[in-house]
């Protein structure tokens, strides 16, 4: 999934709900229905100390060992029946730009309009801070699944002194059924849950 | 009541005779330093300058102990005197307050949220 910015808190995906995985996904995903399961909330918390004037990366996958590290947070799920449904808040100055595949997300569609943190015209663009994203009522969403692409993190402080940075990540851990198009109602499939791929995003 | 509304709960740090006091800041929250107390009453009849000294250590992510001064508080004994700290002092790590001279007691009051 694109990391997304809502106006609120989004509710969580409960059981029974549907979701249709658009263009893009790995293939056991790709363009298919799924209904949620079984749900269960996880949260997960990681705090960095970043220095100041510098950046930090951060990765959903895992590292080479398992378990996790400072910059590998294993936030991708292993089961292919498995849909990580996953809000993301923040507490502390740094900012925090989303990027996929070492690229920065969001960006302009003018050759170079995309964030760079050494540029003062283009630092603060496509990036998230507390104030979009609280802590306490986080309002990004990122959806993952297992062997997709893993959505990355740089975290950046652009203030005089080193700055403490705290990422709340709730984890709406969903194990997905698969559900044959054909046995889902018009109002069914209406009502599903659009997960878009990044890359859908690249046109 | 809203989680918002729950005020963040004050940790004291005294620090007396020329001592250092610590303060960790649990690595989930982030500290403020919102008031600093210096009471050198006890030392009559004395003037003399007291150096207050506020630091935050800790250790960056992938780097080496750090330690950072952020406040250097020079004062006069003989009286109680509420540091005008104008903006919270923000804390990241463990905040160690340290009086240079022997007699006041000096305090400081952190918020964790």
């Amino acid at each position: 999934m694109a990391i997304e910015l809502l106006a609120e808190m989004p509710s969580l995906l409960k059981e029974r709900h549907i979701v249709h995985f658009g263009e893009g996904w790995p293939d056991t995903f790709k363009n298919k229905f799924f209904r949620v399961a079984r749900p269960q909330q996880i949260e997960y918390t990681a705090t960095y100390i970043i220095t100041a004037d510098d950046t930090f990366d951060l990765d959903f996958d895992k590292p080479s060992g398992g378990g996790v590290d400072g910059t590998y947070k294993s936030l991708l799920p292993v089961s292919s029946s498995t849909l990580y449904e996953i809000l993301i808040g923040f507490k502390g100055l740094p900012v925090v730009y989303p990027r996929y595949n070492n690229s920065y997300f969001g960006k302009l569609e003018v050759a170079n309009v995309l964030p760079d943190t050494t540029d003062d015209r283009l630092k603060y663009l496509g990036f998230y801070s507390q104030l979009q994203s609280p802590f306490c009522s986080p309002k990004l969403r990122e959806y993952t699944v297992v062997e997709q692409q893993p959505p990355q993190l740089r975290l950046f402080n652009n203030m005089p002194n080193d700055e403490r940075l705290v990422i709340r990540f709730v984890v709406n851990r969903c194990k997905v059924e698969k559900v044959d198009e054909r046995n889902l109602n018009p109002a069914e499939k209406e009502r599903a849950r659009e997960l878009q791929y990044h890359t859908v995003f690249t046109w | 009541m809203r989680i918002d509304d729950i005020k963040p709960r004050p940790f004291r740090v005294v620090c007396a005779s020329g001592d250092t006091s610590v303060l960790t800041v649990p690595t989930d929250m982030l500290g403020y330093i919102n008031d600093l107390e210096i009471d050198t009453r006890t030392l009559s009849g004395k003037t003399s300058t007291v150096t207050l000294d506020v630091r935050d250590t800790y250790t960056p992510q992938g780097g080496s102990s750090t330690t950072a001064v952020r406040k250097t508080i020079g004062v006069l004994a003989g009286d109680v005197i509420d540091v005008d700290l104008r903006a919270p002092l923000h804390v990241i790590g463990a905040v160690a307050l340290r009086s240079s001279y022997s007699g006041p007691v000096v305090s400081m009051s952190v918020l964790l949220e």
